[in-house]
């Protein structure tokens, strides 16, 4: 008997099931924003399939209002007291609703990891004082975390002494991103965002198992890819931007092929992307949610009226690769493009058949080892995350290094992205 | 054929450990067990292999420990062994572990060699277990255990199970009564008294194994090893650990049998000398006067005997060990007497005694009630002499004892106790079963009723009617049948009979056959 994978679509409230072979093997369209996601996949279960034949659920959650959603969140920046302070550049709006406590203590690393000062844990004892019954969760950030998190990972155990479990601690060098601002926004937003997150995530999980015990919960992240149930509920922000790099990607398999551009048009709006490998090429610019600069990075895509000449976009969209097709995905017309009958499907097509990816972004000081190394090093911790977000290490695929040298700085260093991604990795057959 | 991971962990070969998740792969086979230096090597690794990380390596509440599971069931590894932390494992490590079905082994401070060093042996041959389980029990049970505790507890010390002994009754003896309770759970005590004992493993899971003492190779069973099934117990290590356990059984059979040897022994020394006493005419030589004293036999004073007979014994039970035991209850119950086997029974006399019986009636009574209790099947009587004087008195007193015996065999109730005084009437009934020609033609006068009734049913019938003083209804009550029923077969009676029923001589003679019919009589006397 087949095992079957369901993708969920609670944006546009579609549901797929499919089985080993990608083959759509049960849907439903229910109606937008009236079906909660647990209603949709039980809707999906009572089209007839074995809901213990399905391994894994992987949904598309509709994306929180910040402002409405979250709690108040204590903020602790280590080290960094020439930059700017936190939540400076939070929108108005943003900063009220859930801006609360800010410290900035002593301590933070170098480039290379070694501590710039001791962490000030009296510091971080008092920010935590302030923060006990005034917030709900609490984010902190240190300079060069990702080198080394040894000062956020001390004061976060501090922090969850002094306030309880029961308030969620991010930390900075959870998101791979090179400026210490862009990490310090997602923890905070990842924090205000988390109880919201996990009464959500938890209760479609509770859906999931009550249909099979042994399904696995994973959420689509805003490049496509899966995060498992319980790194989800950590990472809310990771999940921004998920409905359309599911569509593109789903889009591709509908159509049957690895590496297309894709044209969506709704309304009056048409989005021309591209995905190749199982990967959206970035676009370099970060995302933004409610006006603050987060972490991860949008895919390059581009948005046209619906007035505008579509030929140049897809031009573009090809990168140079001219045979790549166009897979057209609502009612414009190109020539020679595949145009799709189950289009509204592809987003739910493309969380069902999502795989799992890791990805590295950040300078290496070329120490001893040279420029190998540190390339080594650096595919390492790309399998790594891919792996730990559920890849199955055996078929993971590795985009090449990509190094930028950085003249600026006093020693050798160099900025290093890589990406890898595969298959998920399949529980042993009962 | 391979160990599994659940089988070198239940060989208690690494102290301590914990099985932290993943619980469902602890039967995957495994091909090595490995010193692990990095995470990142567990790709490398060969499949089936079981790799153990020290602190250094891997710490099990870290994001690493995620990684290298994820690893490790990629790889069809089958197993990770680790330290130990004192913070809980996260819940999301565990549920990927058991999702993965990978064993996560906790163990405490042991360096990865000593794990890997522990394990090596059994994992390249799982035989060397099996032997050593093996070469365990032949030096322990190489001199017969002392007695049923020391064979418990030294069968415990072998297979780290705990053991029980029961009887062929399936009562416990000795050892772990939970184990004794968990075979009344889990199986038919019938099964016990199979007259062809071999080894048996019981239970759902098959969680119990036992094994019968035997003392003699074809007999029936004396005792049953009963032993929860050590979970290494699998694959090719069941076959040593049932062998172990047979080389228990046989070491426990000599022990056993030793102790029987023993019995007999001195119950013929005791029969052998009452044979002396009561056979020789006039006062006993100083020799046997001597041997007597010796056993703290009293040949002087007035003496009252006792003759306790068996009316139905069952298969399992040995004469002398239930001779052991009459004794001891006899004891608990204010008699202080020493048994000689004689016949189907015991002799023994009390000196001195009280005039009036009637308090060593009620004493024996309730002694034979406490034995028949505890053997299920076991029909036991006993007659009681009158108070002679002197060695001879012994003698004398002893034949009215058995055929006060023979009276209360007559019976067919239960521990029924005959004093010979009881009344001149019995005297002279006794006087009638004693004699050999008389019964065999009561024997005769019944033999249409048993031919045509081999269960014995119709004389059954007959006696019980004309007990009841030819009352069809009163002999229907305690038959257990409807009055028709004993009417009907008083019908078929009579056509079998030579004799008329209406008839005073005939009904007599007939009543006292049925008496009689169905005891075996001690013809010695």
């Amino acid at each position: 008997m087949s095992r079957l994978r369901v993708g969920l679509d609670a944006v546009a409230a579609r549901a797929v099931a499919m089985d080993e072979r990608s083959r759509i093997v049960a849907s439903c369209r229910g109606l937008p924003e009236a079906d909660s996601p647990s209603r949709l996949l039980g809707a999906l279960v009572a089209e007839g399939i074995d809901a213990a034949a399905i391994d894994r659920v992987v949904a598309i959650l509709p994306e929180p209002v910040p402002a409405e959603t979250g709690a108040r969140v204590g903020v602790l920046r280590i080290g960094g007291a020439t930059a700017l302070p936190p939540l400076v550049g939070w929108p108005a709006g943003m900063s009220g609703a859930l801006a609360g406590p800010v410290a900035m203590v002593r301590g933070g690393h170098e480039y290379d990891g070694t501590p710039s000062a001791p962490l000030d844990l009296a510091a971080v004892a008092e920010f935590a004082r302030r923060c006990a019954g005034n917030v709900r969760a609490v984010a902190l950030a240190g300079v060069h975390g990702l080198e080394n998190p040894d000062h956020e990972q001390q004061a976060a155990a501090l922090l969850a002494d002094v306030l309880g479990p029961e308030i969620p601690v991010r930390k900075g060098s959870e998101t791979e991103a090179i400026g210490l601002l862009e990490r310090e926004n997602t923890a905070a937003l990842d924090a205000a965002l988390a109880e919201f997150a996990r009464a959500r995530i938890a209760e479609l999980g509770a859906a999931v198992r009550k249909h099979n015990p042994e399904a696995e919960l994973y959420l689509v992240r805003g490049d496509g890819t899966v995060l498992p149930e319980l790194a989800a509920q950590r990472h809310a922000t990771a999940c921004l931007g998920a409905a359309r790099a599911a569509m593109l990607h789903g889009a591709a398999r509908l159509a049957g092929v690895a590496a297309a551009v894709v044209v969506e048009t709704t309304g009056g709006q048409t989005v021309v992307g591209t995905t190749r490998g199982g990967l959206l090429p970035e676009s370099g610019a970060h995302r933004e949610f409610g006006g603050i600069r987060i972490g991860a990075r949008l895919p390059r895509l581009t948005v046209l009226n619906r007035e505008s000449s579509l030929s140049s976009a897809v031009a573009r969209a090809r990168y140079g690769y001219d045979d790549l097709p166009v897979v057209l995905v609502g009612d414009r017309s190109v020539p020679d493009a595949i145009r799709l009958l189950d289009g509204d499907l592809a987003a739910a097509v493309g969380a069902a058949t999502a795989e799992a990816a890791g990805s590295v972004d950040r300078i290496f000081w070329q120490g001893t080892g040279g420029r190998e190394d540190s390339a080594a090093r650096a595919r390492q911790l790309a399998r790594d995350a891919a792996v730990r977000a559920g890849a199955d290490p055996r078929t993971l695929r590795e985009t090449p290094v990509k190094e930028a040298l950085m003249t600026y700085v006093p020693v050798p260093a160099a900025r290093l992205q890589a990406t890898a991604v595969g298959p998920i990795l399949e529980p042993v057959a009962p | 054929m391979t160990a599994t991971l659940a089988q070198l962990l239940d060989l208690n070969l690494v102290e301590h450990y914990e099985v932290l998740a993943g619980e469902s792969g602890l039967k995957r086979p495994v091909g090595a067990v490995v010193a692990g230096a990095a995470v990142h090597e567990i790709s490398e690794l060969a499949p089936r292999s079981v790799v153990v990380f020290g602190r250094e390596q891997l710490v099990l509440d870290d994001l690493a420990a995620d990684l290298a599971i994820r690893l490790a069931g990629s790889a069809g590894l089958s197993g990770i062994v680790a330290a130990r932390t004192h913070r809980p494992v996260p819940f999301a490590t565990r549920r990927l572990a058991d999702r993965l079905a990978l064993p996560l082994i906790g163990v405490d401070d042991i360096t990865p060699t000593g794990v890997v060093t522990a394990f090596a042996s059994y994992v390249s041959a799982p035989e060397i277990a099996g032997l050593r389980v093996l070469g365990d029990a032949s030096r322990r049970f190489q001199r017969p255990p002392a007695d049923a505790n020391a064979l418990a507890s030294q069968l415990t010390a072998t297979l780290g199970e705990p053991v029980a002994l029961v009887d062929a009754e399936a009562r416990f003896v000795a050892g772990d009564p939970a184990v004794h309770a968990l075979f009344g759970r889990c199986a038919d005590p019938a099964l016990l008294a199979d007259s062809r004992p071999v080894a048996l493993t019981v239970g759902v899971d098959g969680e119990l194994m036992l094994h019968p003492v035997q003392v003699v190779a074809t007999g029936p069973a004396v005792y049953w090893i009963v032993v929860r099934r050590p979970r290494f117990a699998s694959g090719v290590l069941l076959e040593p650990v049932r062998r172990a356990i047979a080389i228990a059984a046989l070491s426990f059979a000599v022990h056993v049998a030793g102790e029987a040897l023993r019995d007999e022994r001195e119950h013929r020394r005791r029969s052998l000398l009452l044979s002396e006493i009561l056979e020789q005419p006039g006062e006993p030589g100083r020799g046997t006067v001597e041997r007597a004293t010796a056993l703290g036999w009293r040949l002087a004073g007035r003496h009252t005997a006792v003759q306790v007979q068996t009316a139905d014994v069952p298969a399992a039970l040995r004469m002398s060990a239930l001779g052991t035991e009459l004794e001891a209850r006899l004891a608990e119950h204010g008699i202080d007497a020493s048994l000689v086997e004689r016949g189907d029974g015991w002799l023994f006399w009390l000196t001195a005694e009280a005039a009036d019986p009637g308090p060593l009636l009620d004493r024996l009574a309730r002694t034979l009630a406490a034995v028949e209790a505890e053997h299920p099947g076991l029909r036991l009587c006993a007659g009681v002499g009158r108070a002679h004087t002197g060695a001879a008195g012994i003698g004398r007193s002893a034949e009215q004892a058995r055929r006060a015996a023979l009276l209360a065999h007559t019976s067919h109730r239960r521990a029924v106790v005959e004093h010979i005084d009881a009344g001149s009437a019995r005297k002279l009934i006794a006087g009638w079963y004693g004699s050999a020609p008389l019964r065999g033609a009561a024997a005769d006068l019944l033999a249409p009723l048993d031919e045509a009734d081999p269960s014995g049913g119709l004389v059954r019938t007959l006696r019980c009617y004309l007990d009841s003083q030819s009352s069809a209804k009163a002999a229907g009550v305690a038959l257990g049948v409807h009055r028709n029923t004993v009417m009907q077969r008083m019908e078929r009676i009579a056509e079998l009979l030579a004799v008329d029923l209406g008839d005073p001589d005939d009904r007599l003679a007939v009543h006292l056959a049925t008496r009689a019919a169905g005891v075996d009589w001690d013809e010695s006397g």
